[in-house]
């Protein structure tokens, strides 16, 4: 009877394995095949003959390598303004007590419900008014600081020990000095994963920069790849190589600090 | 002493951030309602002074907008059919990896969720291709097995559930592992009580898994719901809204009313509408374990 | 201490891309034009002791987005590519400079572009290269059908469509004519007398008697079987099928006289044409369609602009592009300079130029444009009977002309 169930359950996660994993395989094949494949009527699975050319036209014509670097910078300044801001007010709603901590919060938790793209139409004027339209800060704004952040670390914060706290407070300790080398330490974990989730979201994001970027030398690579997706049409083998170019890495950051990336979240997802 | 300190690190710490969401959520949120009831269109991003006010015109002019309405109904399609199959399948691959004795299970656990951390613009230029009519994955994979190639992009019969398919493939994992650590928390001894009344393994399924996880299971279903009523880079790449306005979903319509033909005063509007619809469907929804039970 | 190092050099990078703005000039040019004419922007930054031109490429199913929202974000470009169908829109929004006092010769170019790209007596934009759609055909399928000529009627092409049906072999159907495409539909319509907008561009004219016919006769295309109903991309493609002899027509613009000849067969290469649309007494008249360029009046540097657009409509450079790209030159003489003189495909195409007409000049014409070509595809596939659609098509264009009308009976401008 185990060993029934367990063979059912193993040939359905199989299966499942091969549904989820044959578009990705596919992406990487058709990126390594060349026009006699991608244009044939039927092309094969595997290329006839593996071929570079597409990647080499993908960072010499197209420019993949500047979108690949703006991408890098963009993530980057992203996951450290996230932790810049979110950090300090996810431990304050978890363990600081201040007037209207509780009616604030609870407001903050109301508004998950407001869409993002709510927003993005005044948010164009306002970042115009700044001279940030057309730049990285423009993009970056949305990432400065964001309810679902405060909401992961403040959940997270809520296991330091109070007895910990409280001591140092005994000792003499300010609530920055408590901050700084007590509670930041144990916040190491949920800094990774905040980490995590903003530079994945940053690298992903898409409609924001799409609005708010027009000279292409400063694309991300979503934005390049929907271009190239829409211009090049029938130009398969190119645009499976620009899918592995903006794929490729976030598989890599999530494949080396997926426990860190799960457990980020769970946190708070699930109720007990 | 202590305490008036503590409360003013508590708005120190808060300060930075609370500062930057009025400034650059609520704010705009807020300006947003305004923009609403104007009539703000190209006109008047060359002169704000042909800014006129026509309160809740916007609103009574897009209910009776032929496209407003194709729009929400190609969303709900998408909501309704496409939120119980992505969680059964998320429940159904659960529920396998729930299982005590099958192995590899760290192993599926993480290649299940690859799909979701792709980025969704290079997912969805892959799926164009693999939707393609003559040249397809999909195609060539169903006339390996006799069938006929579907026109997955081209029929507007096909386009939603194309992207429906598509939608799945790419959200699975997250509900899945959700699900799957609710599952874990369902005590054996439940089960094991169960069997010894007599229950099949549906009935275990009906009355002790269901009831178990089903906090989890509310969640994970209203967020998939409020995600089928967001789709917007789905549609943008891989069909540009089409065949016939098949796959012009709500956010789609609002992007081109606001950013291609400038009409903000409307795209505002269609904002409000969508906000309104996922606030009603959070006030509708169960807030806590007694309520999910009921 | 290294690791800081570059994190700091790394931070300011992206600190300097947070607050950079765009230095020097820029040109925005849509399509493979934005790629081709990267050689020429190069040899006039040499040729000139001025500030030097950047030029970018937009992909032409984002353009007009991109167009507008750099001009909500102040950031267009110096010299800016429009789409003619563009002009009047970016001449209502007040971001042009009037070029009518800056010394550019426009006397030897196409008088239906030079129409299209005045707005008010203010001359927008300098027409850069021209296109109009008309029919390319397989001559051996005519000929098996019993045809030696192209049609110049509607009624003729009818017959011909009907006989071709019956011809067999590779062939499936008369006209590849995509639902999803207005240009075709457009054209037809801009041959009646009637107007497909009103009361100088203020109300829609769908059920006027002219415009009904059209998309009757277009609809029946459709229904006889005639035109296969396709949108775009999931169409088989066109230059396989077209070489394949599977359909005999399709109505498309110049850049296929060289993709013809670049992708079909060799021996399929005798064995095809051009030829003016067919209107309903008579050769007719068709779509005029193009890109001028224009000038930003935001541009701090107007005189370098002048400059380039000057180059850029010289004889020989647009002889030069033309090769470049096979589009056609706005400029007459550079026809000759550029052979087509000599190719009878060109000189169809130079015909047809000389029946052109301009689209409607309303800022919301291509919003109408894409709605008339849905509206089509309804009829069409079902979804809707002709009439419904007609009185759709005049809701429709009612609302959106609406802000357009109030403006303009405040300046008392809204009768021709």
């Amino acid at each position: 009877m185990r060993i029934k169930t367990s063979l059912i359950s193993t040939s359905i996660l199989c299966f499942a394995t091969f549904l989820a994993l044959a578009p990705l395989f596919w992406m990487v094949s058709v990126s390594f095949m060349g026009p006699e494949d991608t244009n044939s009527l039927t092309p094969p699975i595997l290329p006839t003959k593996v071929t570079f050319e597409n990647y080499e036209l993908l960072f010499t014509q197209q420019s993949m390598g500047r979108y690949l670097l703006n991408s890098l910078i963009i993530s980057t300044c992203a996951t450290l303004l996230a932790l810049s801001f979110n950090i300090t007010a996810g431990y304050a709603f978890a363990k600081l007590k201040f007037t209207g901590k509780e009616k604030l919060f609870q407001g903050l938790l109301m508004a998950l419900v407001i869409p993002g793209q709510l927003s993005m139409f005044p948010l164009f004027f306002m970042a115009k008014n700044m001279g940030l339209l057309n730049s990285f800060g423009g993009v970056l704004i949305p990432f400065m600081a964001s309810l679902f952040g405060i909401l992961m670390v403040r959940q997270y914060a809520l296991s330091i020990p109070n007895e910990m706290l409280e001591a140092a407070r005994i000792d003499g300790a300010s609530e920055y000095q408590l901050f700084w080398h007590i509670v930041l330490p144990n916040l190491t974990p949920i800094m990774v994963t905040l980490a995590i989730f903003t530079f994945l979201g940053a690298w992903n994001d898409f409609l924001w920069p799409l609005i708010v970027l027009s000279d292409d030398k400063f694309y991300t690579l979503p934005l390049a790849l929907a271009g190239l997706s829409r211009e090049h049409v029938q130009d398969h083998g190119l645009i499976m190589a620009g899918a592995m170019v903006t794929i490729v890495p976030v598989l890599l950051i999530f494949l080396v600090l997926q426990r860190q990336y799960v457990r980020g979240l769970l946190a708070g997802s699930v109720k007990g | 002493m202590n305490k008036r300190l503590s409360m003013q690190a508590g708005w120190v710490f808060i300060a930075p951030s609370l500062f930057v969401l009025m400034v650059f959520f609520f704010g705009p949120v807020f300006l947003a309602l305004i923009m609403s009831f104007s009539d703000f269109d190209i006109y008047s991003l060359a002169d704000i002074s042909n800014l006129r006010w026509i309160g809740l015109d916007n609103y009574t002019k897009l209910l009776q907008t032929p496209l407003f309405w194709k729009a929400l109904g190609n969303t709900f399609f998408l909501a309704i059919f496409g939120t119980p199959l992505s969680i059964a399948v998320s429940l159904g691959l659960a529920m396998a990896l729930n299982v005590k004795s099958a192995p590899f299970k760290g192993f599926f656990r993480i290649v299940l969720f690859t799909p979701y951390v792709t980025t969704l613009v290079a997912a969805a230029a892959v799926w164009h291709f693999i939707l393609d009519t003559r040249s397809g994955l999909l195609n060539q994979g169903l006339r390996l097995l006799g069938f006929d190639g579907l026109d997955w992009l081209g029929d507007p019969h096909f386009s939603l559930p194309a992207i429906i398919l598509f939608s799945i493939w790419k959200s699975f994992g997250y509900n899945m592992l959700i699900l799957l650590a609710a599952l874990q928390k369902i005590p054996d001894e439940l089960y094991e009580a169960a069997t010894l009344d007599g229950a099949n393994a549906w009935q275990r399924l009906l009355h002790v898994t269901l009831p178990g996880i089903m906090p989890s299971l509310w969640m994970v279903s209203l967020i998939t719901l409020a995600g089928y009523f967001q789709l917007f880079a789905e549609p943008y790449v891989m069909t540009q809204g089409g065949p016939a306005q098949s796959t012009l979903t709500l956010m789609y319509f609002m992007y081109n009313e606001g950013f291609k033909w400038w009409n903000l005063g409307t795209a505002s509007a269609t904002a409000f509408v969508l906000f309104l619809m996922l606030l009603g469907i959070s006030i509708a929804s169960p807030k806590n374990e007694t309520d999910a039970k009921s | 201490m290294n690791r800081r190092n570059a994190l700091s050099l790394f931070l300011s990078a992206g600190l300097s891309a947070c607050f950079r703005r765009e230095d020097g000039l820029r040109i925005w040019a849509m399509g493979t034009e934005g790629e081709k004419i990267v050689p020429f922007i190069d040899n006039f930054n040499r040729k000139t002791k001025g500030p030097k031109f950047r030029s970018q490429a937009l992909p032409w199913s984002a353009a007009h987005e991109k167009l507008l929202t750099a001009f909500a974000a102040d950031n267009l470009p110096d010299v800016i590519a429009l789409g003619n169908t563009w002009v009047s829109e970016f001449a209502a929004l007040d971001a042009l400079e009037p070029l009518n006092s800056y010394g550019i010769d426009t006397s030897n170019m196409f008088e239906a572009a030079i129409d299209n790209a005045t707005i008010e007596g203010k001359l927008l934009g300098v027409p850069w290269y021209v296109e109009t759609r008309l029919l390319f055909y397989r001559k051996d399928n005519l000929a098996r059908a019993g045809f030696n000529n192209p049609p110049q009627t509607w009624a003729e092409w009818e017959t011909q469509l009907a006989a071709l049906d019956k011809i067999g072999g590779n062939h499936k159907f008369g006209a590849f004519m995509p639902v999803n495409e207005f240009e075709p539909l457009v054209a037809f319509c801009l041959q009646s007398e009637d107007q497909i907008l009103i009361d100088n561009a203020t109300k829609g004219g769908f059920q006027s008697r002219g415009i009904a016919e059209t998309f009757a006769f277009v609809k029946s295309l459709y229904d006889k079987g005639y035109a296969a109903v396709l949108a775009g991309a999931e169409a088989p493609d066109l230059y396989a099928s077209f070489g394949r002899g599977e359909f005999t027509y399709v109505i498309t613009g110049p850049w296929n006289i060289a993709e013809m000849r670049k992708r079909l067969p060799d021996n399929v290469q005798d064995k095809w044409a051009t030829a003016p649309l067919p209107g309903k007494n008579g050769i007719g008249a068709s779509i005029l369609g193009g890109v001028s360029l224009a000038i930003n009046r935001a541009s701090a540097n107007k005189a370098a602009a002048i400059e380039l657009l000057k180059e850029l409509i010289s004889v020989e450079v647009q002889a030069d592009f033309s090769l470049a790209t096979a589009d056609l030159p706005s400029v007459k003489p550079a026809w000759a300079v550029a052979g087509l003189n000599s190719d009878p495909n060109a000189q169809s195409f130079y015909q047809q130029l000389s029946l052109a007409k301009a689209p409607p000049k309303a800022p919301e014409w291509e919003r109408i444009a894409n709605e008339m070509a849905i509206a089509m595809e309804r009829v069409v596939r079902g979804i809707q009977t002709l009439d419904d659609a007609l009185i759709g098509l005049d809701n429709f264009a009612n609302g959106i002309l609406a802000k357009r009308r109030f403006m303009l009976q405040l300046k008392g401008e809204t009768h021709e």
